[in-house]
């Protein structure tokens, strides 16, 4: 068989043709991979590329502001600004450059010619007129910044020290690394030798401006600016520095309306003067606990809101970075997000040396319910300092020995929480924790804050610590058993002391207990039936055990649950400032199994049941509202969140006129202060044209123990005792409550003696600051 | 057989040349030339002139060893360069001297100053000088002369002579280490065998072996660095191998260590889009990509970045055109000396610049090679116009009677 004859005869062309085949195919390879590139990945390749032509540099974000409901700054970010200088400014190097440039400017021709030497010595010409330019520079900023030249200066040494620090330990691990790449695989021969000038190379700290001042005044910052213009090489940024200008305040008190040993205490007038000088209390760290406080951004922050959007790449402007701040707690942290504003740019294009500034966009302002100055007023009312939150001799029961209520010695301070509510509204206007902390204290002494038990500073113990509610329920529970058709409002209930005649030391009431006495037999006709019943309105002023246990007994489990229930028993408010505790009943109990005698319990708000001063306060602008529920509200934006809880309004109209009894009533347990000379004061200062219902509640509370002891395993009473409670309706009078108010004070005794005249010192508040 | 060609080439020797005016060696120095000069301008992009000064400093040197290279490729061209047959074994020995006397460790670092951790270079005092530039000329030279006569290389056994021939200078470079330049005697050597007619199937089998070899090797190099440790590659060498498998799969972890050179040239030629940027715009691009080598190993990105695509496909053209002529000029020659000459510098040449724009596109791991003509750099310049300067010295030399044709065999598998 032939061969075919081949095209190509020769052989050596044959493959001369293959070789050159295998050219094109590798030509045709790269020449593909290259159209790849350019025109498939070309606009993203030349995006990145081009990103390294400009250095970008956020600014901060300008925090926006917390205002109160009259538009009182609470928390704004201090106009304040940092100042910082170019690092080649700082070390004189910038000096040299601009003779570099000025030489070469002005002798364009010959400088190509010359050489490093003669370079060096033309610049040297041009220098001392830069260096003085610089050293002006320098005096006009110590001017600006009314700084100590001897203070930039050791400024300066510092940002030098630091950067060459930096530089050199960079430089060093480069070093390390670059010998380690060099000699690892070298298997023979001597070591190679790499020094540091192989690898040194300016880093960006050496590029970049540095902090010279922090937190200058605006005026400061302002005369920085113009030299910044002037001269060059100063850059002038808004520090971001929280202040809370309200959160210290001189409180005026006018001791008109204090309690009279009280009002003699603090003012050592022992008679009356016609008119009392007010009395100035510094308190500080007003709202500190709606308002809470900045951290340092951390890792949540930083995945919360990164730089670009990791699906659509989109740059967030509100992004955090290292140093930033962000809410830690309060009302900083919840509206974090509107709060924080935008970062400003400064983008500059390292080619054509251009800069695109885009300024900071503010934060939002968030406008709070809570009226800053009278927060301030309630938070002196609960002042130790003034008295009424002291242990004081008058809080004790004239006929019952004092260590049987509390061991505490006179003087000592007492601590709980207060909320004022808008009836209308369901905004907080006031919402006070005592003690409350100043952010000092919180930074220099967190121990002071987090670590002690009995004042528990931390705690918002108007939003987060649980309460039994004590007496103070007992309107809710008459209201709750007439709508519900379990007592009809004209029935009456006797009180013997105790409800179960065959159990008189359980279920007792308190004037049975106080007293060994009963309300059935101790109230004069008019007031009960003649069987020795007591009607709701009645029953209420006297705060009668008896009476309640027998509507709670009547109501069942069931009832008085779900009563306490409708009252938002719980569920948080969800605010936002901080932990909130729901509320609870019926929760676990010693039995193991709700029974009647729990409900029967519930009925006077003891046993499985705690609430929290905001549910009280809650409670009672409901019951001033006929049953609307609106839930309480921080922020003006919030929008109201209603709810109709069905209620006979006669029923209202009988548990508000109980209220009525239990202050202005003679009988009223709300009504007067009894001194242990016999002597009577009301509770509640006369004030014309406005009316206060309201009622007493003193709570069983478990003993405050203390952490159990290392070694032993035993822990002491801090406190035992009974809680404080009054809860009042404050309005004009003959027209709806305006203000619901309550004040909670813990392990104190008698609601009536020491919460009641705080009560009263709320509505001094109040009316001196144009509410009433 | 031999004997008798070689009674018939004395007689040719003793036969003078027709020097021809029209041949295809003007293409390959024009080639040549353009390629110097579109390097020059990219060097003058990477390294940009101070202000005031028309070009930048290395554009400006290399513009100088251009006008040197073209003297040497003129050199090259005078004396015919079958003189040069004789010599080619002393040649070789001068230079594999020369390879061994930078490696020898008591030498003073003012004549073999150390970079890198490479002992490549001689100093001459103006300019340093690389011995393995010259010894890719004689290595093509010597197989040239080995091949011309001999058709022993037909066989599986005749394969070994020429390897040697190969593999002594390429062990030397490769202990320098210079990996790229020891992996151009290889190809070169396959492609003058191919051309001068051994047999396919010998060279593709040997090819398929090296290739098992070292997909072998490379397989557990990669595996072993996983554990930290490096048996056979270097630890450098592994990591470029890395940097490509890393592009492969799309792991962007490495991009600021080892992937770094290779994702700026990658970024640097994407960006030059269709058209490229102009010289100052390019100038910035360049500048702040931070790409090492930019005016040497990495030049072509620096190039497609200023010219784009067209840039792109304008360098490898010039490489195919030049390759082609050459190839074209080998054709027309009918000196088996000749013959392989060419083709062994063609493909020095092409298979250098294959290598280096292979890398730069992201093809290759980064081998450290310079392009040819393009690249910054005396002795590689000079040594490229010197293989220029003998391919127009063949190019243009006819033998004045009819030759007998070499290389053809007339056997089953001759192609």
């Amino acid at each position: 068989m032939s061969r075919q004859r081949p095209l190509v005869a020769s052989m050596f062309q044959r493959r001369l043709i293959l070789l050159m085949s295998g050219v094109l195919g590798v030509s045709a390879v790269m020449g593909a991979q290259a159209l790849w590139l350019t025109a498939v990945e070309g606009e993203s390749l030349l995006e990145q590329a081009e990103g390294k032509l400009v250095s970008e540099r956020w600014t901060p974000t300008i925090r926006g502001r917390v205002l109160d409901r009259k538009g009182r700054v609470l928390a704004e970010d201090a106009p304040s600004f940092d100042v910082l200088v170019d690092y080649e400014v700082i070390t004189g190097e910038q000096a040299y450059s601009d003779a570099a440039r000025q030489a070469r400017a002005e002798n364009a021709d010959e400088w190509p010619q010359l050489g490093r030497a003669a370079r060096a010595e033309l610049v040297e010409r041009y220098l001392p007129a830069h260096s003085a330019r610089w050293e002006r520079m320098w005096e006009d900023l110590c001017r600006a910044l009314e700084m100590d030249r001897g203070e930039v200066e050791r400024r300066k040494t510092r940002i030098r020290r630091n950067v060459q620090r930096m530089a050199v330990s960079v430089w060093e691990r480069w070093l390390e690394e670059r010998r380690e790449e060099l000699n690892r695989d070298r298997e023979l021969g001597e070591e190679i030798e790499v020094t540091l000038s192989d690898v040194r190379k300016p880093l960006a700290v050496q590029r970049q401006p540095h902090l010279l001042a922090r937190g200058v005044s605006e005026q400061a910052g302002f005369d920085a600016r113009r030299l910044s213009d002037l001269y060059g090489g100063i850059v002038v940024e808004h520090s971001g520095r929280r202040a809370y200008p309200a959160s210290r305040a001189v409180v005026e008190v006018d001791p008109s309306h204090l309690p009279g040993p009280v009002r003699e205490q603090i003012t050592g007038l022992t008679e009356d003067p016609g008119e009392y000088e007010p009395i100035s209390v510094r308190v500080e760290g007003v709202a500190t606990h709606v308002l809470g406080w900045l951290r340092e951004a951390q890792r949540e922050d930083f995945e919360s809101r990164p730089r670009k959007d990791p699906t659509t790449g989109e740059v967030d402007r509100g992004h955090y970075q290292p140093g930033d701040s962000s809410g830690a707690q309060g009302i900083e942290r919840v509206a974090e997000s509107s709060l924080r504003g935008l970062r400003g740019r400064i983008v500059r294009h390292l080619d054509t040396g251009e800069e695109e500034i885009v300024e900071p966009d503010h934060g939002a302002d968030v406008h709070l319910t809570i009226d800053a100055a009278l927060q301030a007023r309630v938070q002196a009312a609960m002042d130790p300092r003034i008295g009424l939150a002291q242990v004081q001799p008058w809080h004790f029961s004239v006929l019952r020995p004092r260590d049987y209520e509390n061991t505490l010695p006179d003087g000592t301070p007492l601590y709980g929480a207060a909320v004022v509510l808008e009836v209308d509204s369901g905004d907080i206007l006031a919402m006070v924790s005592t003690p409350s902390f100043t952010l000092d204290q919180l930074y220099e002494d967190p121990e002071s804050v987090f670590e002690d038990r009995v004042r528990a500073p931390w705690v918002n113990k108007a939003l987060a610590k649980p309460y039994p509610p004590g007496s103070i329920v007992k309107p809710m529970v008459l209201v709750d058993a007439v709508t519900t058709g379990i007592h009809p409002l004209n029935s009456t209930i006797r009180c013997d002391g105790y409800l179960l005649p065959n159990l008189p030391n359980n279920y007792r009431c308190w004037i049975w207990k106080q007293y060994s006495s009963t309300h059935s037999s101790s109230l004069p006709a008019g007031l009960i039936d003649e069987s020795g019943g007591l009607g709701g309105r009645v029953a209420l002023g006297v705060s009668c055990n008896v009476y309640f246990q027998t509507l709670a007994r009547q109501m069942g489990l069931s009832g008085i649950l779900s009563m306490y229930r409708r009252y938002g028993v719980g569920r948080t408010y969800d605010l936002g400032v901080g932990d909130e505790y729901p509320g609870i009943a019926g929760g676990q109990t010693p039995e193991g199994r709700l029974m009647i005698s729990h409900a029967i319990l519930m009925g006077i708000g003891q046993g499985p049941v705690a609430w929290t001063p905001l549910h009280a306060a809650d409670a009672y602008a409901t019951l001033a509202r006929g049953g609307l529920r609106l839930a309480p509200r921080l922020r003006t934006d919030e929008r109201p969140r209603a709810e109709e809880l069905i209620f006979d309004p006669a029923a209202v109209d009988e548990a508000l006129a109980g209220l009525r009894e239990s202050v202005n009533a003679n009988f009223g347990t709300g009504h007067e202060l009894r001194y242990p000379d016999g002597t009577v004061e009301p509770i509640f200062s006369d004030r014309e044209g406005i009316e206060i219902v309201g009622k007493t509640g003193t709570a069983q509370a478990p003993h405050l123990l203390s952490e159990p002891d290392p070694e032993t395993g035993e822990r002491t009473v801090l406190r035992q005792g009974d809680h404080s409670w009054f809860v009042i309706l404050a309005g004009e009078r003959g027209r709806p409550a305006k203000y619901a108010i309550s004040v909670i004070m813990e392990y104190s005794g008698s609601g009536g003696r020491v919460s009641g005249p705080i009560c009263n010192q709320i509505v001094q508040a109040l009316v001196e600051e144009g509410y009433l | 057989m031999v004997r008798t060609l070689r009674h018939d080439h004395k007689a040719v020797n003793r036969a003078p040349a027709r020097v021809t005016v029209f041949h295809l060696g003007w293409v390959v120095l024009a080639c040549s030339i353009v390629l110097s000069l579109i390097g020059i301008h990219a060097m003058d992009i990477a390294k940009p002139p101070s202000e005031g000064e028309a070009m930048g400093a290395v554009a400006g040197r290399q513009l100088v060893f251009l006008g040197m290279g073209l003297v040497v490729a003129a050199g090259a061209c005078i004396a015919h360069y079958r003189i040069l047959i004789p010599f080619v074994w002393p040649i070789m020995g001068v230079v594999l001297s020369m390879l061994v006397f930078v490696l020898l460790p008591f030498v003073p670092e003012w004549i073999v100053a150390p970079r890198n951790g490479a002992r490549r270079w001689i100093s001459l005092g103006f300019t340093d000088f690389q011995p393995s530039e010259l010894a890719k000329i004689a290595a093509v030279l010597v197989t040239a002369s080995y091949l011309r006569y001999r058709d022993n290389y037909r066989t599986l056994v005749g394969l070994i002579p020429p390897a040697l021939i190969a593999t002594v200078p390429m062990a030397l470079i490769l202990v320098e280490p210079d990996l790229g330049t020891a992996l151009l005697f290889l190809p070169t050597l396959a492609a003058m065998l191919i051309a001068a007619g051994a047999r396919l199937w010998h060279l593709i089998g040997t090819a398929a072996i090296g290739a098992a070899f070292a997909a072998t090797v490379i397989s557990i190099s990669l595996a072993m660095a996983d554990q930290g440790k490096y048996p056979i590659l270097r630890p450098h060498q592994v990591e470029r191998i890395q940097a490509v498998v890393d592009r492969i799969k799309g792991d962007e972890r490495h991009l600021d260590d080892r992937g770094f050179q290779g994702q700026q040239a990658l970024m640097l030629i994407g960006s030059g889009r269709l058209a490229g940027h102009s010289a100052e715009k390019s100038r910035a691009l360049v500048r702040y990509s931070r790409l090492p080598e930019g005016h040497n190993d990495m030049i072509f990105a620096v190039i497609v970045n200023r010219f784009g695509l067209i840039g792109a496909w304008s360098v490898i053209g010039l490489y195919t055109l030049m390759a082609g002529a050459a190839l074209g000029a080998a054709a027309a020659c009918k000196d088996p000396f000749g013959r392989l000459t060419i083709v062994g510098l063609a493909m020095m040449i092409a298979t250098q610049a294959t290598i280096n724009i292979s890398m730069n596109l992201g093809l290759m791991p980064i081998t450290g090679m310079t392009l040819p003509f393009v690249s910054a750099g005396g002795s590689s310049l000079v040594a490229g116009f010197i293989m220029v300067g003998l391919i127009c010295n063949i190019a243009m030399r006819r033998p004045r009677y009819f030759w007998r044709k070499s290389f053809e065999y007339d056997s089953p598998d001759a192609d």
